[in-house]
């Protein structure tokens, strides 16, 4: 069903300010830009 | 990590949120959604089951095939199991120290076996292994009715404190703990009903209440409901 297992996992707090706005604006596209860097068609969100 | 999903869908990713909470998860309305109601913590249901953490991801990745937003329910209900671990613990040692002192420094074999078989500890934020016996002590004194301004606390910050000695305590019961797979809440129940560590943390959170101290410093220090 998949190719291949992304070679990193990325982790956020779960404590965001109200407007949620560094993930929005900052982290959140980061990370977006680290995950197509390592080739990644599909993201699987869990909480913990 | 429903706002999270839509960022990522908005950088061109496919995205599958696995919610454990449906009002969030239809308010927030991401492409593609698979409730599961499992205990916090478990998201894929059940710990050392692959068979049915399988089944749970193959749910999830089916919703990738959908076109509009989707919010699916996985079949299965799984319940928080509030037992405690079942764990053998060190006797008493040495009557001159307090209880959860003594509790503490006698987990120690037990966390370092732990730390050896597993390579990563929680233990850390603010104390080392090392400092847990100190820690408890302070919050022993607090209990006990001394001041939280004169007593200092290794580490200082009490939440994070708490946090580095319930991961030593958590990480020795992987351990000593004996039985069948334990339920969601069993390692919250074990440390907080039956350790005196975790009577000792709800007493000193008592006493900063009854002292006064500052909301934030005693009331993270454990679950809400304790």
């Amino acid at each position: 069903m998949i190719g291949d297992v992304a070679p990193r996992h990325f982790a956020f707090a779960d404590n965001q300010p109200d407007t949620v706005s560094e993930l929005r604006l900052d982290t959140g596209p980061a990370c977006a830009a680290e995950l197509k860097a390592d080739a990644v068609d599909v993201v699987l969100l869990t909480p913990v | 990590m429903c706002t999270l999903a839509h960022v990522l869908e908005a950088a061109g990713l496919s995205t599958v949120v696995f919610a454990s909470m449906r009002e969030v998860a239809e308010k927030m309305s991401p492409p593609r959604v698979l409730y599961c109601e499992f205990p916090l913590g478990r998201p894929l249901g059940k710990p050392l089951d692959a068979a049915f953490q399988r089944e749970v991801l193959a749910r999830g990745l089916a919703l990738l095939a959908a076109n509009g937003p989707v919010l699916e329910t996985h079949p299965e209900v799984i319940e928080a199991q509030e037992a405690p671990l079942v764990c053998a613990m060190p006797p008493r040692f040495d009557p001159d120290v307090p209880p959860a002192v003594d509790e503490a420094r006698g987990l120690r074999a037990a966390y370092d076996r732990a730390l050896a078989a597993r390579g990563v500890t929680g233990v850390g934020r603010v104390i080392d292994a090392d400092a847990v016996p100190a820690a408890l002590e302070a919050l022993h004194r607090w209990a006990r009715g001394a001041s939280w301004k004169d007593v200092a606390l290794p580490g200082k910050n009490t939440v994070a404190v708490a946090h580095d000695i319930r991961s030593y305590y958590e990480e020795a019961a992987t351990e000593l703990a004996t039985g069948p797979t334990p339920g969601g809440g069993a390692a919250e129940a074990w440390f907080f009903d039956t350790t005196e560590a975790g009577r000792t943390m709800l007493a000193a959170r008592k006493a900063l209440q009854d002292q006064g101290a500052p909301f934030p410093f005693w009331f993270y220090m454990a679950p809400a409901h304790r």
